[in-house]
């Protein structure tokens, strides 16, 4: 990306989120920004970028702020998180004793983020003393998160390679998630909307990648009812 | 003082296999050194050890695996991180590159995401742009 475009974004993500990038994250810059190019009908990054010198839309401005702070969906995609899951939020868990850990993945999408959840409890020794509700509305992510199976790309754009051979046993091509990570989740079809009540009550629970897409007062209300079905002293980690 | 900047070894017999991942660790803040094969990728360790290698396996001369096996009996030779990168896809061959001591492995064809991943968590890089 030439010095002068990559201006015109360090601006727009300076007024609007605050963030000052240094030019030499131009490359990842490029990298977020292009599938909102596709996305917004642009041809290519180019032209998003020459139509930001006019008056780009407020929905465009919002998605990039967002994608910039954001980081991607696959496995240990929220990778921060995953590392404060690994080191804190877990091993606080497995205080819990009479009764098992109770995690909820709330819009689940293809299966990555429950199944690195299910890993992480693997690791720590974890995986008799939990369980995972992975949930989403889309039946047929849903049919993919329960195959289990992935691609190398969709496993080695995440998974540190020593999990991948650890957790995967290959199958032609893909990598199927054994039984022993597997085993620990189960897969619902569920409505963010509808009623939470009869899921019961969670230690933790996950919901990333759908709140952003909301109306705003819809998404305080289910941000309100996510946090209902919460233990006390349970952990809501939404990323939108 | 300005730190120096890390270095990235890629060892790899396809020419543009090298420029592809010069671009992407040029992008992370790396400077780079090429080698087109093993024998040359080891000489360049002994002359100064680098930061991280980017390490083909099928390479003329000297292979990836013979390499690796060199480099890690060499004074220093387990500093650098090393990243597998190759065609060969299967499980078995993979744990062995990871037996004989690459810290990571891609399978080819990579892209950026990947090898900024790996790159992450070998803790070469820090997570997010704005950080």
């Amino acid at each position: 990306m030439r010095l002068a475009d990559f201006n015109i974004y360090r601006d727009l993500l300076l007024d609007h989120a605050g963030a000052d990038l240094q030019p030499n994250k131009s490359f990842l810059l490029a990298s977020r920004l292009s599938p909102i190019a596709k996305r917004w009908g642009f041809h290519n990054l180019s032209e998003m970028t020459l139509s930001m010198k006019g008056m780009p839309d407020k929905q465009l401005i919002q998605d990039i702020v967002q994608a910039v702070g954001d980081t991607e969906t696959a496995f240990f995609d929220d990778f921060a998180f995953f590392e404060e899951a690994r080191r804190d939020i877990l091993p606080g868990l497995a205080k819990i004793t009479g009764r098992k850990i109770r995690i909820w993945c709330a819009a689940c999408a293809s299966g990555q983020e429950a199944y690195t959840m299910a890993i992480l409890l693997a690791e720590l020794g974890l995986e008799t003393r939990a369980e995972i509700l992975a949930t989403d509305l889309n039946e047929e992510a849903l049919a993919q998160a329960r195959h289990g199976q992935y691609s190398h790309h969709q496993v080695q754009s995440g998974l540190p390679t020593r999990l991948v051979l650890r957790y995967f046993t290959q199958k032609d091509n893909q990598w199927q998630a054994r039984r022993e990570i597997a085993s620990l989740i189960r897969f619902e079809a569920f409505n963010l909307l509808g009623d939470m009540t009869a899921l019961g009550v969670f230690d933790l629970i996950l919901c990333n990648n759908v709140l952003g897409g909301f109306a705003p007062d819809v998404r305080e209300k289910t941000r309100e009812k996510l946090q209902s079905r919460l233990v006390a002293g349970g952990i809501l980690h939404i990323r939108n | 003082m300005i730190p120096e900047k890390r270095t990235c070894l890629i060892a790899d017999d396809s020419r543009v296999v090298r420029k592809v991942l010069g671009r992407i660790v040029t992008d992370f803040g790396f400077s780079f050194i090429e080698a087109e094969d093993g024998l040359k990728a080891l000489n360049a360790c002994t002359a100064s050890m680098p930061d991280c290698i980017m390490l083909d396996w099928t390479m003329p001369v000297m292979d990836g695996l013979e390499f690796l096996g060199r480099l890690r009996a060499l004074e220093n030779g387990s500093n650098p991180k090393v990243i597998m990168c190759s065609t060969k896809s299967a499980a078995a061959q993979i744990q062995r590159a990871m037996n004989s001591g690459a810290d990571e492995y891609v399978i080819k064809p990579f892209d950026h995401t990947i090898i900024r991943r790996k790159f992450l968590q070998l803790g070469l890089l820090k997570n997010g742009l704005l950080s």
